[in-house]
């Protein structure tokens, strides 16, 4: 399909590749935004809402009715939602996500080298004549790399 | 609280049927049906995890300024950061039941909102952030791991993401704890003061020893695990992180039974958590509280200039 061309095929589904088309390059023919819908599904019960594409339909109800039959029909999900497009607002200047600064203290990377800083800990415990403390190896985890 | 848990024969069909969906693993969405206990203790609950998550923030927001380098104030900084935002994503869910969230904000700021004894406590050193940045946070993550699991499903999906970032608060306090262990004789000193004042606190944190039959919040499915099953997890994995780097711990009983696969450990004053989270606020409860009400006089004006006029809704 040609992405300077029209953004709709002949059955009226959007190429969802097209990424916000202005509205100066949607052609005459285009059904109107307003028809619009983006459609979010959750897969799992404990899963977020994730957009899964768009249609077109005039009112609520036939919006929910096609999401439904275009996207969810082999079990894809246990919930959806849908979101008249024209209420969707996107961030018009993706740099304002770029890394500016160093923000490795927000980052898992930011956080480095544990093993050796717990053996220098250990050093300074023995250094400090620590061994008469109870050091019964327990069951530990790591419960960071657990829970990320 | 034995009313709580009512008998089978006292439910009516529908909440019967509600009781066996939950019990075997279902979940439930803000606009299902839900009994009002159900609906009652959940947000009790979540109300109280979300006051935690705010005023979990001002014990280490009060460090930020007095961080012993501006690496750690950063870290420091971005992790309040992230705890508040963790509050209002669990204001979010708490609202879902029922009550709004100007009115629980509004209850907080004025001391009448219950929140984690924890947080009730002064911080005193550096170590104190140590022992907040893994201790504390090690025995958020254990409880709030355990909440993945919640039957309500709208606060299961925002403690996944939850969970993702304490795992770095995890680090960012394993990184302060470290440094200190092998630091000056002074450092650790810090160190293992503070840890010794923690002790208690972070036992009382989970909660007396209630069998999973007599506990509410596991008959309505709000949490999965027993308060003695998360403090013995906790116990697992943390104290032998401190015995390894030769933090000693104050309880001279506490050791694990390689037989039983159970910690041992003196069992705390439980008085002394009732009195702290029921009586009086603390000294630094009332401080931080009074710090809340001028915040909350002073920004006001914020919150309208940012939420101005509610746009107009477009008719689906």
């Amino acid at each position: 399909m040609d992405h300077d061309g029209p953004d709709h095929d002949d059955t009226g589904v959007r190429d969802p590749s097209v990424r916000n088309p202005s509205p100066a390059a949607v052609p005459d023919t285009a059904l109107p935004i307003e028809t619009m819908w983006e459609v979010f599904g959750r897969r799992r019960i404990n899963d977020a809402l994730e957009h899964v594409g768009q249609i077109h339909a005039g009112d609520r109800d036939t919006a929910l009715l096609l999401a439904r039959e275009t996207h969810f029909r082999h079990e894809e999900a246990v919930d959806y939602a849908v979101v008249r497009s024209d209420q969707l607002h996107r961030l018009e200047d993706p740099s304002l996500l770029e890394r500016r600064v160093d923000i490795d203290y927000r980052l898992q990377r930011g956080y480095s080298g544990f093993r050796d800083k717990r053996a220098r800990a250990r050093e300074a415990a023995a250094r400090r004549g620590a061994d008469d403390l109870q050091t019964r190896p327990a069951p530990g985890r790591d419960v960071a790399s657990e829970a990320s | 609280m034995a009313g709580l848990i009512p008998s089978r024969d006292q439910l009516d069909a529908r909440t019967a049927e509600f009781v066996d969906h939950i019990h075997a693993g279902g979940k439930v969405e803000a606009t299902d049906w839900m009994p009002e206990t159900y609906r009652r203790l959940n947000l009790k609950f979540i109300e109280m995890h979300a006051n935690s998550e705010i005023m979990g923030a001002l014990p280490e927001r009060e460090w930020i300024s007095r961080a012993p380098s501006l690496r750690r104030k950063r870290s420091l900084a971005a992790k309040v950061q992230d705890e508040v935002g963790h509050g209002q994503l669990i204001y979010r869910v708490a609202e879902s039941l029922g009550k709004p969230r100007s009115q629980m904000y509004a209850d907080l700021v004025a001391g009448r909102g219950r929140f984690h004894n924890v947080f009730h406590y002064p911080t005193h050193s550096w170590g104190d952030v140590a022992c907040i940045g893994f201790l504390v946070d090690g025995a958020a993550i254990v409880t709030q791991r355990a909440l993945t699991d919640t039957s309500y499903a709208p606060y299961l999906r925002v403690m996944r993401r939850v969970v993702a970032e304490e795992s770095l608060h995890y680090r960012h306090g394993e990184d302060i704890l470290l440094a200190l262990a092998s630091g000056t004789d002074e450092q650790f000193a810090m160190l293992q003061e503070a840890v010794n004042r923690w002790w208690t606190p972070i036992l009382h944190f989970f909660g007396t020893d209630t069998a999973r039959e007599d506990d509410p919040s596991i008959f309505w499915g709000i949490k999965p695990r027993t308060n003695e099953e998360s403090r013995q997890e906790w116990m697992t994995t943390y104290i032998p992180k401190l015995w390894d780097v030769g933090i000693s711990l104050p309880d001279p009983t506490l050791d694990w039974d390689p037989e039983t696969k159970v910690w041992n450990y003196a069992e705390p004053d439980w008085q002394e958590l009732a009195d702290l989270v029921k009586g009086d606020p603390s000294e630094a409860t009332a401080t931080r509280l009074a710090w809340k009400q001028r915040l909350a006089r002073d920004n006001d004006w914020i919150r309208e200039v940012v939420l101005g006029e509610p746009a107009p809704v477009l008719a689906a």
